[in-house]
Parts: structure tokens; C-alpha cells; sequence
């Protein structure tokens, strides 16, 4: 996380990390359709088959001028993927790079077990490269391919789900289901966490000043979060038990937290 | 920007965040020349540039900047992702009003005789003749301009960004698979020569133990063999029965030095595993067939439950290998009337979850074969130890129960090798369990 205290802004930046041809920029491209305002340039290359060459880009920002002027501060999100091909090794580990939070897309199919975990396991190493660790980074995993045949059961997954330590959440990006609650745990994670360890920081070192800082825009950020969760959630087209479901889901999940 | 200039007529200049000019296009107007010409006049208009340039700084929003010339300068701030990126300033040009033109701008009009009281050595006619040549614009027109060049110029910054970043993280990225690459070309040459000399020395060993250890034992077993057979005249009953026992001690050596050369190839894990999908009931059902003459001979019963469990990712002949050994040992142990049992099932670890479990637990599943005997067991000190080579838990039982004390380690190494795991248990009242779990076959992608 960045904080700039003269232009008041907070920048956070978000990974889609997965195995190859999982939706990451899937999932991206349906966060660009549903926001319509304060949304920047989906800056992707398109392929003939589909592949991400270097890395898709989504900049969004959360809070407007005249909120901005009043109180806290205004949050810009980065969202980026990364090429899965496995030539690209050098370039997911340079996205990596400062990243705040990580979305894990999984492909959904019994085949692409061990595609996943590789993947994830080489997410680790990347992370272990820029000195972050996966116990400290916010990560939220995401199921995608829900509607193909031949996939892991919802039993099987909601079983290990129930066991994990991060938020699971099932989807059909290519629907535009799951992926907006996906984005949405992972700010509400990074966000904790960014203040958690920037309070943790301000105590250490008896910054008053900082921690009062952090606290005007984590007072700011519930709006901020509020704002962008009505914005997605109007233009989600899921049916409302599911996103209802979820949204309990999200909600123990905080009392857990 | 200068075909901007070449339809409208109207000076631009753009200007980055920061405030370095970066591009400049038009004329200075006639009008300002003229005002230029004359001390106070030149005075009077830098003092007006200095004021556009201080809004220009601080605009967020479009604004403008009357001169006392009427003529003004439209400051338009660009964006590119909701940042701020530049601005262009456009002027100077007048802005159309309706009627009253020549009133204002005529020799005796109003902006001529606020220039005068600015400049008063200014000539009036030339004044008025000069501020009609200056560019025209009704503000309609005027807003359709700015936007259409606002659009215009942030659509080439957000490309020209796009391009940017594109071609940084292609360097980034290929300066970095340049130097993974070296590296690695480093790390190989170092790990080849180093696999080179050991596979000098291990190739040299084997071939000296097999070569020199059974070279002489299979004389010595040839020569026992026709003996036996009376080729060299009739034995009597002492010397057959001596003769038998050196035939079987030499068949136990053989045996010693097979298994001896099977552990030095697996602890330096040059056995090559044919890893392919295999019934774990299959090779259980073989192994028991093949030692139920020595069985039926103990006394022992040997009791094979049949399970529903995954295929494991094994190599049959291998995995063979281990539970004969197992089985073997369980029967060596066991005493007449006794039992011993082997069932299979599936297992997964229930333990502490890490980070991103949900991915790996499918992978973690293993199938876990139990081979359960009613023998004196293991005390809890030997229950790591009995999978070291050469390691019997009871030395005087060695001679009662035979054995070279290397099935064990064989089974571990060979487990280990099919990135399984084996470990001892206890059988309560008596008895010991050896567990052994491999991971479930998972079809290549």
C-alpha cells in the first residue's frame, strides 16, 4: 500500500495470480463491464487464443473530489493479472512486485489439480522473492469453470472450504458469477490488513500523526467500500439467494476474522 | 495540435504535470505585438501570463483568463486514470458576443479605450484594426473545441502510456529471463560435473560388487551343486548333509548381496521408478499368493480384506517389492495358529490446514495399506530404527528368525522413492502394524 498524504490518496494494488487459461483476465474484463464510473482504461492485449501476453491492468478509483476535500482519503485500486503460460515465469514475478492482496483463480476441473497447485505453489516462491509470505498477505481463491462438466464437486469443496483459512468462493466468470464477491472479500481483506499493519507501525514508532491519518481513512474507507459494493452489486446478475448466501458467507467470515 | 492552429487559428501550448512545456503551436497575435511595443503595455501583459500560468497550476477544472485586451485564455487540465496528467491552454481568442461588436472593438469602442488606459502611447486605429484580425469564437463553439482536443490529446496519452508500460515490462521481463537463464546455465554445468564424477564412482562400485562378491559364490554354488549330484563319486550322509548347509547359507548370501546392491542403488535413487496406475488390491492379492505355501508350512493365516480404494501412482513389480517384504516379515515374526491381515483404505490428513490447503488437498490423498501382525512387536525406541540397514531389533533372534536385516530399509527407501511414507505402530494387546501410505494416481493432463 501506498499512502500519499499531500494529493490525500491511498493506493492499493490487487493480483489475479493462476494457472493458464483459469479467467483471470476473464474475471477482469467483468469488473470493467460492471463499473461504469471511476473506472480507468482495461489496458489488455487481445490474442487469437486467449492468451495474456504480459498482464492486464485495471485502475479504479473509490471516493470523488468533493468527499475527498471533506474527510479521508481517496483509494486508488490497481488490479493486474498475470500471463499463465509457464514461459512467463519472469513476468508474473515482476507483477508481483508490491502487490497488496492476491485473487488465486482455480480452474474448477479435476484435471487441472495439479496445474493449480503448481501454480500456487510457484505463488509462493514469487511472493517469497519480494519478501512477502502467503500467512501475512491478503488471499482470497477463487473456483472458476463452475458450469463445465467434469469439475470438483461443491460437496467436496465446500468440505475443505469450511476447513481453510482463506475465503473460497465458486464462479462462472465468463457469466459474471462470483466475480464480483471474489473482488469484493479481497479489498475488504486488503484493506484490513493494510491498516492492521499500518496501526501495528504507527504504534511502534509513536507516530500520532500517521495512526490519526490511517484512522480518518479507515473511517472514509467504509464508504468508500460501501460506494463500490452497491456500484457492483446493482449491476450483478446473480440470483439474490446466491449473492445473499455469500454475502453471510463474507459476513462470519469478518466475525471469524 | 498544428492542424488545430491551421483550421481555428488559435495558439496552443501543452503542458505536463509538472509545468514543462511541451509542445507549442500559433503565432503571437497582431494585438499583442502591438501592446508588446510599449513599456507599460509589456508590463501589463507578462503580469496577465504570470496569472494564467498561477490558475493554470492550480485548475482541476476548465477555466479562463480575461486579458484587458477582451481576448482570453481557456485552461483545460487532462487526465489520464483519474489523475491528473497536464493541461493545454488555449488563446488568445475572443469570444463571440452577440451584437455590439464594433461598439466594443471599434476605434472609439470600449476594449480599445481600456487598452489606452493601460498603454496610452497605443495608436487607436491600428489598436481596432488589429483586434478585429484576432480569432473568433461563439462559446459554443468554443467548448466543442476544447473537449474534442481533450479527448483528442488523452486518448494519445493513454495509448502513448500503454505503449510505455507495455515496452518497460517487456525489458523488465526479458532482462530477467536473460539473467535466470545464465544463472541456470551456471547452476547445470556446476551440477553436471559434479552428477559426472558421481556416476563414475557409483558405476565403478556396483560393478565391483557384483562382479567380485558373486563371481566367487556362484563357483562356489556350482561346484556345491555337483558335488551334490555325485559328479565327483558317491557321498556319504555326513558330507550331503554338510553340503546342503553350505548351499543354503551360499543362497542366503546371494540373496544378501542382491538386496545389498538393490538399497545402494536406491539410496543414491538411481532406481527408475515406471510410475503407472496400479490397483493396490492387485499386487496385495500376488504377493499373498505367492507366500501362502510358506504360511500354510508356519501355521499362519493370512487374512487380505478386499477394499473400494483410488488406483496409487506406483511401479507394480516395485510396490510388489515392499509388500512381500512386509508380509514376509509379518509371517517371520508370527507363531503358529497366528494371524496376520492386510487392508487397504483411503487416508487423508486431518491436521494443521495451510494456506491455500484447498488446492492441495486432492493431491495429498493418499491409499493406506495396514499390514497388521500378532508377533512380540516393537519397543518404542526401535520403531524408527528397524527401517535402518542392518538393524534388527532382537541380535539374538537374528539366528532364530534369519534375515539380513535390509527388508525394511528397502521397503522405506522404495516407498520414499513413490513419495509415500511407511511408519510402525502398535497392535494392542501384541503385535505391530506397519502403515504404509502412497499417494493416489492422478491421470497426467
Amino acid at each position: 500500500m501506498q499512502l500519499q498524504f499531500k494529493p490525500r490518496e491511498v493506493s492499493l494494488k490487487l493480483v489475479y495470480y493462476g494457472p493458464g487459461l483459469s479467467g483471470k483476465t476473464t474475471n477482469l474484463s467483468q469488473l470493467h463491464d460492471r463499473i461504469q464510473i471511476n473506472r480507468g482504461h482495461l489496458l489488455t492485449l487481445d490474442t487469437a487464443d486467449d492468451r495474456t501476453l504480459f498482464f492486464d491492468m485495471l485502475p479504479l478509483c473509490i471516493g470523488n473530489g468533493d468527499q475527498q476535500s471533506r474527510t479521508g482519503f481517496v483509494v486508488r485500486l490497481k488490479l493486474y493479472t498475470v500471463p499463465g503460460q509457464s514461459i512467463h515465469a519472469a513476468t508474473r514475478r515482476l507483477v508481483l512486485n508490491g502487490t497488496d492482496g492476491v485473487a488465486f483463480i482455480a480452474d474448477s476441473r479435476s484435471s487441472f489439480i495439479e496445474a493449480n497447485a503448481q501454480s500456487f505453489g510457484e505463488l509462493k516462491d514469487n511472493l517469497e522473492a519480494h519478501a512477502l509470505n502467503l500467512q501475512e498477505l491478503p488471499l482470497v481463491i477463487q473456483f472458476n469453470k463452475r458450469d463445465l462438466p467434469e469439475i470438483r464437486s461443491d460437496a467436496d469443496l465446500d468440505a475443505l472450504a469450511a476447513r481453510s483459512t482463506e475465503p473460497v468462493y465458486p464462479a462462472v466468470a465468463s457469466r459474471g458469477e462470483g466475480v464480483v464477491e471474489t473482488f469484493l472479500a479481497l479489498l475488504q481483506r486488503t484493506w484490513r490488513c493494510s491498516n492492521a499493519s499500518k496501526s501495528a507501525k504507527s504504534r511502534s514508532s509513536k507516530e500520532p500523526r500517521s495512526s490519526s491519518i490511517v484512522r480518518t481513512s479507515r473511517i472514509r474507507w467504509r464508504g468508500a467500500l460501501a460506494q463500490v459494493a452497491s456500484l457492483l452489486m446493482g449491476a450483478c446478475h446473480e440470483p439474490a439467494a446466491r449473492v445473499a448466501g455469500q454475502a453471510s458467507r463474507a459476513r462470519s467470515d469478518r466475525r471469524h476474522r | 495540435m498544428h492542424s488545430y492552429y491551421q483550421l481555428f487559428g488559435m495558439p496552443i501550448r501543452l503542458f505536463s504535470a509538472s509545468g514543462a512545456l511541451l509542445a507549442e503551436e500559433g503565432e503571437q497575435a497582431e494585438i499583442c505585438a502591438l501592446i508588446n511595443t510599449g513599456a507599460a503595455g509589456r508590463r501589463a501583459c507578462s503580469k496577465l501570463v504570470t496569472q494564467v500560468k498561477r490558475t493554470a497550476a492550480a485548475a482541476t477544472t476548465a477555466c479562463s483568463e480575461q486579458c484587458f485586451n477582451s481576448a482570453q485564455y481557456d485552461v483545460v487540465p487532462l487526465e489520464r486514470g483519474g489523475e491528473r496528467a497536464g493541461r493545454f491552454v488555449l488563446g488568445p481568442f475572443r469570444l463571440e458576443s452577440d451584437g455590439a461588436q464594433n461598439e466594443m472593438t471599434g476605434p472609439g469602442g470600449s476594449v480599445v479605450a481600456r487598452m489606452l488606459e493601460v498603454e496610452p502611447q497605443l495608436n487607436r486605429a491600428k489598436a481596432a484594426q488589429a483586434l478585429a484580425l484576432m480569432v473568433k469564437l461563439s462559446p459554443q463553439r468554443a467548448a466543442q473545441l476544447k473537449a474534442h482536443l481533450k479527448a483528442l490529446v488523452e486518448l494519445v496519452m493513454t495509448s502513448g502510456f500503454e505503449a510505455l508500460v507495455t515496452s518497460k515490462m517487456h525489458l523488465a521481463s526479458m532482462a530477467e529471463s536473460y539473467r535466470q537463464v545464465e544463472q541456470k546455465n551456471v547452476e547445470l554445468i556446476d551440477a553436471n560435473n559434479r552428477l559426472q564424477e558421481l556416476d563414475n564412482l557409483k558405476s565403478s562400485f556396483l560393478s565391483t560388487m557384483s562382479h567380485e562378491l558373486r563371481t566367487p559364490l556362484t563357483s562356489i554354488m556350482g561346484y556345491g551343486d555337483m558335488l551334490i549330484e555325485g559328479l565327483a563319486g558317491e557321498l556319504n550322509e555326513e558330507q550331503r548333509e554338510f553340503l546342503q548347509i553350505i548351499m543354503r547359507q551360499s543362497n542366503q548370501l546371494l540373496e544378501l548381496i542382491r538386496s545389498l546392491l538393490d538399497l545402494s542403488k536406491l539410496e543414491q535413487g538411481t532406481v527408475a521408478l515406471d510410475k503407472k496406475e496400479v490397483l493396490v488390491f492387485e499386487v496385495l492379492a500376488e504377493v499373498v499368493s505367492s507366500l501362502t505355501p510358506r504360511a500354510v508350512d508356519l501355521g499362519v493365516f493370512i487374512d487380505l480384506r478386499k477394499a473400494e480404494v483410488p488406483a496409487v501412482a506406483g511401479d507394480h513389480p516395485r510396490l510388489r517389492q515392499v509388500f512381500l517384504n512386509l508380509v514376509e516379515n509379518a509371517l517371520k515374526f508370527s507363531t503358529a495358529g497366528g494371524c496376520v491381515s492386510i487392508h487397504a483404505g483411503l487416508y487423508e490428513d486431518t491436521g494443521q490446514v495451510e494456506v491455500g490447503h484447498i488446492l492441495f488437498a486432492p493431491l495429498l490423498q493418499q491409499v493406506e495399506i495396514r499390514v497388521v501382525d500378532l508377533g512380540p512387536g516393537i519397543p518404542k525406541r526401535d520403531k524408527t530404527r528397524v527401517f535402518d540397514a542392518f538393524y534388527q531389533v532382537d541380535h539374538s533372534s537374528t539366528r532364530e528368525h534369519g534375515g539380513t536385516g535390509l527388508g525394511l530399509s528397502i521397503v522405506k527407501r522404495l516407498v520414499d522413492a513413490h513419495n509415500g511414507s511407511v511408519h510402525v505402530q502398535d497392535n494392542e494387546p501384541n503385535g505391530s502394524v506397519f502403515v504404509v501410505r502412497l499417494p493416489v494416481w492422478r491421470p497426467p493432463v
